[in-house]
């Protein structure tokens, strides 16, 4: 049984390890401070740790982001501060990306760096920001993502067209702010 | 675009192929539709390409220490589980034979205790007449000189073992006065709750009954002598038996 034990231990580091920078990137995101990431983080991979035997073995990095993403969601985000943006939930409320005639997307992208599009990304609402992470960045599909946020699928088609309709606004807010764009771009 | 959720449903490969043809017949006659497919495939690979990338290392080395940690704790639950039983009853008779091996080797005895072995004394031979043996036991015992012992004289001795396992003599003795009983337990150095006889500590006294006792350690033997007269007398009889003390 020791050695039961330590073969179980061995198997699940192994996959958790690769899929380690994945589970502690989206727990930054989520919780937007690496303090309570990094909590979240060792308490999901606790759980994880503990549930292997019950993992079914199909996809293990659905199964860990799963395991964060509920646990941020029970959890973490009710001790966060400042005030829970999830009204826009409304499902089928999606906008267009960009209108036309608004910031060339050349402008606005190529003059960004990593760490304001993390900004812009932080700002956007939980549900959203959640929802954009999980698809575009971890690339889970809206099954694995409903399975996780706990929510119909609808929704999360909903949440992810409105979720990167926001990270858009906040990018281009930002880009005015910071001046790395001209006003004459959103009147041309 | 009617449904423009179905366009990012479209770039993310999450539509059925009825909706599928639907959007790909938008996106060829529309070239709003198409300029929004666009801006999205953009700003989702612009995501990709620019999005931070965290350092772990540190986070993950406490993770592994800690699932290092869980399993010894499970180890030892599992250890305890399995054997709470046995663990159990080898606890429960280190405390039995503990306590056993306490009350048959102690070197002390208590009053009650010195009372309860009197009582329950059954000899398992006696006889009026010594053996070389007991006749050596007894001159140890009775080492005094011949003139201090010719005024106490001994009736029968009695030899058993207690049910605490020590060897005890009896001897029934008398003089001028009356009867007495000498009992020789082997194995004890002290005892315990009995009052210490005036300045001289060698001896210690205490009522049995309606008998007094005189209790004094010889030898690793508890020596305790009992008769229906006060403890002065016994004392002083004590010290002519066994003037070694």
């Amino acid at each position: 049984m020791l050695f039961g034990r330590r073969d179980k231990r061995d198997a699940f580091e192994r996959q958790a390890e690769r899929v380690f920078p994945s589970i502690f990137g989206t727990a930054v995101r989520l919780c937007r401070s690496r303090e309570e990431a990094e909590d979240l983080c060792q308490e999901a991979m606790v759980r994880a740790y503990e549930a292997y035997d019950r993992f079914d073995g199909s996809n293990f990095k659905a199964w860990m982001l799963r395991i964060v993403t509920n646990l941020y969601i029970n959890k973490y985000r009710q001790r966060q501060r400042g005030p829970q943006m999830g009204s826009l939930d409304e499902e089928n409320a999606a906008e267009p990306v960009g209108l036309e005639g608004e910031i060339p997307d050349r402008v606005l992208f190529d003059e960004a760096l990593g760490t304001e599009v993390e900004a812009a990304l932080a700002r956007v609402p939980d549900d959203f920001r959640t929802a954009v992470i999980l698809s575009d960045l971890e690339g889970l599909s809206y099954q694995e993502i409903a399975d996780a946020t706990e929510v119909p699928i609808g929704t999360v088609r909903s949440r992810i067209a409105r979720g990167r309709a926001l990270l858009r606004k906040e990018l281009e807010t930002y880009a005015l702010r910071e001046g790395l764009i001209k006003l004459a771009y959103l009147d041309a | 675009m009617n449904e423009p959720i179905k366009l990012h449903s479209y770039i993310d490969g999450e539509l059925s192929a009825e909706e599928l043809r639907q959007v790909e017949l938008e996106l060829a006659k529309n070239p709003a539709v198409a300029a929004e497919y666009e801006r999205i495939l953009r700003l989702k690979s612009f995501l990709v390409t620019h999005a931070e990338t965290f350092n772990s290392e540190e986070t993950w080395k406490i993770c592994t220490d800690r699932f290092v940690e869980i399993d010894r704790t499970k180890r030892v639950d599992r250890f305890v589980t399995r054997n709470a039983w046995g663990l159990c009853a080898v606890i429960f008779c280190s405390i039995i034979v503990g306590g056993m091996m306490q009350r048959n080797n102690s070197a002390s005895v208590s009053n009650s205790e010195v009372a309860s072995m009197m009582s329950s004394f059954t000899p398992e031979r006696s006889g009026k007449t010594f053996t070389p043996d007991e006749k050596k036991f007894v001159q140890g015992i009775f080492s005094s000189a011949e003139n201090s012992i010719k005024k106490v004289w001994v009736d029968e001795v009695m030899e058993g073992r207690l049910d605490t396992g020590r060897l005890m003599r009896r001897y029934k003795l008398h003089d001028a006065e009356g009867p007495m009983v000498l009992d020789v337990i082997a194995g004890i150095t002290n005892v315990n709750g009995m009052t210490v006889h005036g300045t001289d500590d060698q001896y210690k006294s205490g009522r049995i009954g309606e008998s007094t006792t005189i209790a004094w350690i010889k030898d690793s033997s508890g020596v305790f002598l009992t008769a229906q007269r006060d403890p002065e007398s016994l004392v002083e009889i004590a010290r002519k038996i066994c003037p070694s003390n």
